[in-house]
């Protein structure tokens, strides 16, 4: 799914001057989304990433910064730190951490753009990436809703060659029409960013999962929940996470320091056959 | 014939009286109050500490104890609540380094501004909480 090839963007990155081509080691990630939208499956994407990373074996920290929702600490409360976002002097924590572990995940609550880029600007903080060799890779939500579309034109006008960005798609969240007809896609392919696309579930699997977390008096992880559900939401929840580590798997390069082996089988789709009635 | 009223259910005896769970968090609240902080993030701030509760919660309580204050004509001085009881013994006891100090000028701290500078270490080392790292295992299932 994912629509840029891993050696072109390492192309573009070492045009950017960006580490990686002088013999020093990949930088370390952090990931999040700035966007300004909520319901739009940050916290879902998160989840699906704490799931790889548990996966691959790879040392993370997450962070839950939306202290109103607090999404992914009630999916992990003893994985995820909460460290809500409210003010500048709020990201001063994940600078001191810069650095000091592979990728860092950050799930920051919804309308807080301006806030978070003036932070960004007030403690220059891609200067301070830099010298962590540390990079930011940006999950762009390509949403139609008007303030999807404007922050992430905020984000990537702000922070330009010096953040790496993702296109997520969530179909089953968001339209993404009028996002491919306006200029972001051209100014995301500036940047070389890859697009991914996050599987639909069934409401029946969505309302079982809903029951059994209710029942358990606990915000179950898909994962968790698949020991509970029928066999066909099971079935369903193991496919989804597996074309979305496939999909991660594809850009690791912008998730981790490190390579790592492909190991997910690539689910083949059914192709519906197209038969001329009259050929028969 | 009027219907007699259900009585209502007595604790068993020897029970403890109930005591509010925010009482140790009153400096705390205070404090964050005069700062300007919002209910939902006094909440916020105490739950993290480890007393689940809500926005609704902690407005109810401080109202309460500001009613209590007005009606018995008495602060409630910082630094009694029962989580601080073994401060309030030892400044009962002990004298504070700014009176123990040979220079006159220095003025002796007062339980109140002790306790602030405490609530102010906690929401410091509160804020400077790490990040925890977690290290999976290869294939965790997460």
């Amino acid at each position: 799914m994912s629509s840029t090839s891993t050696s072109s963007r390492s192309r573009l990155r070492k045009e950017a001057g960006n580490a990686d081509d002088d013999g020093k080691p990949r930088p370390h990630r952090i990931i999040c989304s700035l966007q300004s939208t909520g319901r739009i499956g940050k916290s879902t994407v998160a989840q699906a990433l704490i799931s790889w990373f548990g996966f691959a074996g790879v040392e993370f920290a997450a962070v839950d910064a939306d202290g109103e929702h607090q999404t992914l600490s009630r999916w992990y409360p003893d994985i995820v730190t909460r460290l809500p976002f409210r003010e500048t002097d709020d990201l001063l924590p994940i600078l001191n951490e810069t650095g000091s572990m592979p990728a860092m995940l950050i799930d920051y609550p919804a309308q807080s753009t301006q806030s978070l880029l003036s932070a960004f600007a007030h403690f220059q903080a891609f200067d301070f990436f830099q010298s962590k060799n540390t990079r930011l890779t940006s999950l762009i939500f390509a949403s139609d809703e008007r303030p999807a579309m404007a922050s992430a034109a905020e984000i990537i006008s702000t922070f330009g060659p010096r953040s790496d960005y993702i296109t997520v798609k969530n179909p089953a969240r968001f339209q993404s029409e009028i996002f491919i007809h306006s200029q972001l896609p051209n100014m995301l392919a500036e940047y070389s960013a890859p697009t991914i696309e996050i599987g639909r579930i069934t409401r029946t699997t969505l309302d079982h999962l809903d029951a059994e977390s209710a029942k358990a008096k606990k915000a179950l992880t898909f994962r968790e929940a698949e020991k509970l559900l029928p066999a066909g939401s099971v079935i369903e929840l193991q496919s989804w996470r597996n074309r979305l580590f496939a999909q991660f798997e594809d850009i690791c390069d912008l998730l981790l320091p490190t390579e790592v082996s492909k190991r997910v089988e690539r689910p083949e789709g059914l192709t519906t056959a197209k038969v001329d009635p009259y050929s028969l | 014939m009027t219907a007699r009223k259900s009585r209502k259910a007595q604790p068993p005896p020897g029970a403890k009286p109930f005591g509010s769970a925010l009482w140790p968090y009153l400096t705390l609240i205070t404090h964050l109050r005069l700062k300007r902080a919002t209910w939902a993030e006094i909440a916020e701030e105490i739950s993290a500490a480890g007393t689940p509760v809500t926005r609704q919660g902690v407005h109810a309580f401080f109202k309460r104890c500001k009613q209590r204050e007005k009606r018995r004509g008495s602060s409630y001085a910082l630094g009694t609540e029962p989580a601080n009881a073994e401060f309030a013994a030892k400044l009962s006891t002990a004298k504070s380094p700014q009176q123990e100090s040979p220079d006159a000028s220095v003025q002796p701290m007062s339980a109140i501004d002790e306790m602030i500078a405490e609530a102010q270490e906690t929401i410091r080392s509160s804020k400077q909480q790490l990040i925890k790292p977690y290290k999976p295992k290869p294939d965790a299932q997460l």
